[in-house]
């Protein structure tokens, strides 16, 4: 199991400690990711994505969070076990985030040309010159026009998918061996995301960086993906190389939501149908049902599904999810 | 269950004797906000969100509005329910020009048309139970004493149960509210509803919920309807004829099939191709068919707005601004590439 994971993460739990109770955000969570990879991570809203990338990160605001359980090792290394200027020093040098929301990420106060100059000269060692030199290719290298008359613009001078695109450019500017990008692409309009995406991943084959890409978003996925964790309630319920994800999904989630979306063109083929739904609602995190979390929506569910949390099962070459309806298939252990 | 929400329906084939097919025309529509700077506030330039738009929507009709952030869908949404008052331009209601309304006449004509915004937490008031929230307009202005009745037939219709009435929306997921809008705006037997990007806060999963709920209560209660979103998947599900929009233009006009499989204009190609596919084997796809930003509805370029960032440009694309045309049947596109038939029938 240990191949060339360049990440492993086992039996994460990350909880938030509300006046309300618990919030188990992140209960269960493992996967790894190789190097040169794309890791997607597929799920809807406060399903746990952003929480698992952020502990990676170890950047959980204590109170109310806390890692309660769990490995999570880069090279092999426990990141949990390390301290904060360690951490830090592995933030930006080995890891490097792409934050979901751009503005709050970015500094009003300083250039967008000195905030990228800051990696290269804080990762680097390079001269404010240098770096800033660095910073203008960095521009150029995301698609921003006339990157070097941009250098002293502020961010507010810039639109949403442009700010996006300067946060990438400091996150790649890093050359770190992970790109953890969450939800890099979802504020952006089609043509930008493609432009975006692209870029990721022609970054990625030049510099071998390996990608954390998490999204909602099933295409996304498809484009950039190599293997896939889907999560729900706080859980991954399937681990899957990605042509299995549209050929083969075990888990009813995963099952479900590809066949919710409506797909271009697919009326003209079929005729018009309606969309498969996924009944009921996403489920609160501070009460959730004893059995398997998504019980509650399942149209397969049976009696043991509402008692008891199923585990991962193996159902393939790289395909775990976590139903009891897998079980039969498992090969024991 | 079948409940009668209407008790006047519109009955579409009345309605075609006496203002024609359509039950919305807009034509040449502008809306041009000022933009202020300063400390004397004084305008120093204009946004043209919208800029000498036309199109019609037929009786019983879905017209799906496409097109990126900030290209102007939105206003017309809150232009054709009067919720701005247009530069220039005419909004023809059931024949009859609602531009520049006021008062009673405005009013009158506003309850005919519903619209459904995009989010629906910031859409609901929270001190408001429910049953006041769907049912206050239809009460008020039918005096209807049993208008709880009509109330629970509502939520009965968009999949709520009749005791939500009495619950505040706080205590709603983001599908059930988004329903409890739809409720709302079907309350007063609108013969027009505006959609606009009604699934776009939805969870993923709840998303084909709400979109099949439009769907069947517009098949069951048959009013036309304007369904906006930047989801071109969405859109084709959903509409009969899909209008793209770019900076401010439409720049095509076609029904859903022919949008699809000969799409015309460069950037509704560029948007085709851009839509992530979810299946197997997409991965490594080139996909990026655009360069360059959308440009500033402040300052947009000259000759067609889209020249800047078009595969196809040609020397007049930056001088000559193209106007739609009828290229083919039914199929207008403003575009130097298709000369077409000139407008004005
Ligand atoms: N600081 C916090 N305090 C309390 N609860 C939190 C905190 N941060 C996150 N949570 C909760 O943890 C859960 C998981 O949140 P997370 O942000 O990881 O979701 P997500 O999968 O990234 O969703 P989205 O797609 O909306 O970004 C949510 O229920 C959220 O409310
Ligand atoms: N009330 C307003 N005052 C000034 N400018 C406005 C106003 N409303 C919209 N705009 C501007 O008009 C343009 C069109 O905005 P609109 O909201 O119609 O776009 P949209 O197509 O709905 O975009 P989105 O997909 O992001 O919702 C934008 O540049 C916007 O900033
Ligand atoms: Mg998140
Ligand atoms: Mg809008």
């Amino acid at each position: 199991m240990t191949d060339d994971a360049l990440l492993s993460v086992e039996g994460l739990r990350t909880h938030f400690f509300t006046p309300e109770g618990v919030v188990r955000a992140v209960d269960g969570v493992d996967f790894r990711i190789r190097r040169g990879r794309t890791l997607g991570v597929l799920g809807e809203s406060g399903s746990g994505k952003s929480v698992t990338a952020l502990s990676v990160m170890r950047l959980i605001p204590s109170p109310p969070g806390r890692i309660v359980a769990g490995r999570i090792e880069l090279e092999g290394r426990d990141l949990l076990a390390l301290g904060d200027d360690a951490i830090r020093a592995i933030r930006g040098r080995d890891i490097s985030m792409i934050f979901q929301e751009p503005m709050t990420s970015l500094n009003p106060v300083y250039t967008v040309g000195d905030q990228i100059a800051e990696v290269f000269m804080i990762h680097r060692g390079q001269s404010r010159e240098q770096a800033l030199e660095g910073a203008a290719d960095m521009l150029a290298q995301v698609g921003i026009p006339s990157p070097r008359g941009r250098l002293n613009d502020y961010p507010h001078q810039f639109s949403g998918g442009m700010r996006q695109r300067v946060m990438i450019a400091m996150a790649i500017a890093c050359q770190s061996k992970l790109l953890i990008a969450d939800e890099p692409t979802t504020a952006l309009d089609v043509t930008i995301q493609a432009q975006i995406l692209d870029l990721i991943v022609s970054l990625q084959e030049e510099l071998g960086m390996a990608v954390m890409l998490i999204t909602h978003d099933l295409g996304v996925i498809a484009e950039t993906s190599d293997d896939v964790v889907v999560m729900y309630a706080g859980e991954v319920v399937e681990r899957l190389p990605i042509d299995q994800l549209f050929e083969s999904p075990r888990h009813p989630y995963t099952q479900g939501l590809l066949r919710s979306i409506p797909r271009l063109g697919e009326k003209f083929v079929h005729g018009k149908r309606a969309l498969t739904e996924i009944p009921g609602m996403v489920p609160n995190l501070i009460r959730l049902p004893p059995g398997c979390p998504f019980a509650p929506r399942c149209a397969l569910a049976f009696d043991r599904c509402r008692a008891e949390r199923p585990p991962l099962f193996a159902v393939g070459a790289d395909h775990e999810a976590k139903c009891w309806l897998a079980e039969t298939d498992a090969a024991t252990p | 269950m079948s409940v009668t929400v209407r008790d006047s329906a519109p009955d579409a084939r009345a309605d075609t004797a006496t203002h024609g097919e359509r039950i919305l025309e807009v034509d040449d529509l502008t809306m041009h906000f000022p933009v202020r700077k300063g400390l004397l506030r004084r305008v120093v330039g204009h946004v043209r969100a919208v800029d000498g738009v036309s199109f019609h929507i037929g009786h019983g009709e879905t017209l799906g509005l496409v097109g990126e952030s900030g290209c102007g869908k939105s206003t017309i949404g809150r232009l054709i329910m009067r919720l701005y008052r247009p530069t220039t331009g005419a909004i023809r209601y059931r024949g009859r020009d609602i531009a520049s309304l006021e008062g009673d006449e405005l009013n009158a004509v506003r309850r005919e048309m519903q619209i459904v915004f995009q989010d629906p937490f910031a859409s609901l008031n929270p001190r408001f139970r429910v049953g006041e929230i769907v049912g206050e307009a239809y009460r008020v202005h039918t005096g209807d004493r049993a208008w709880r009745e009509h109330v629970a037939d509502l939520l009965a219709k968009v999949g709520l149960q009749p005791t939500h009435m009495n619950r505040y929306p706080h205590e709603f997921s983001g599908g059930q509210r988004q329903r409890i809008c739809i409720a709302r705006a079907l309350a007063m037997s609108p013969r027009l509803v505006v959609a606009d990007e009604p699934v776009s806060a939805l969870d993923v999963s709840i998303q084909a919920q709400v979109i099949n709920l439009l769907d069947s209560l517009k098949a069951e209660l048959g009013f036309s309807f304007l369904f906006i979103a930047h989801d071109l998947s969405v859109v084709e599900h959903i509409a009969d004829r899909i209008a793209v929009m770019y900076l401010g233009k439409m720049v095509e006009l076609a029904s859903d099939r022919d949008l699809y499989q000969d799409p015309l204009h460069p950037y509704t190609e560029a948007l085709i191709a851009a839509v992530p596919k979810p299946e197997a084997g997409a991965r490594r796809r080139k996909r990026t068919v655009l360069r360059g930003d959308v440009p500033s509805p402040l300052a947009p370029p000259p000759g067609c707005r889209f020249h800047t960032r078009c595969p196809k440009a040609m020397p007049e694309c930056s001088k000559v601004e193209p106007v739609m045309r009828e290229a083919k049947p039914r199929h207008w596109v403003a575009c130097h590439l298709f000369p077409g038939e000139a407008p004005g029938d």
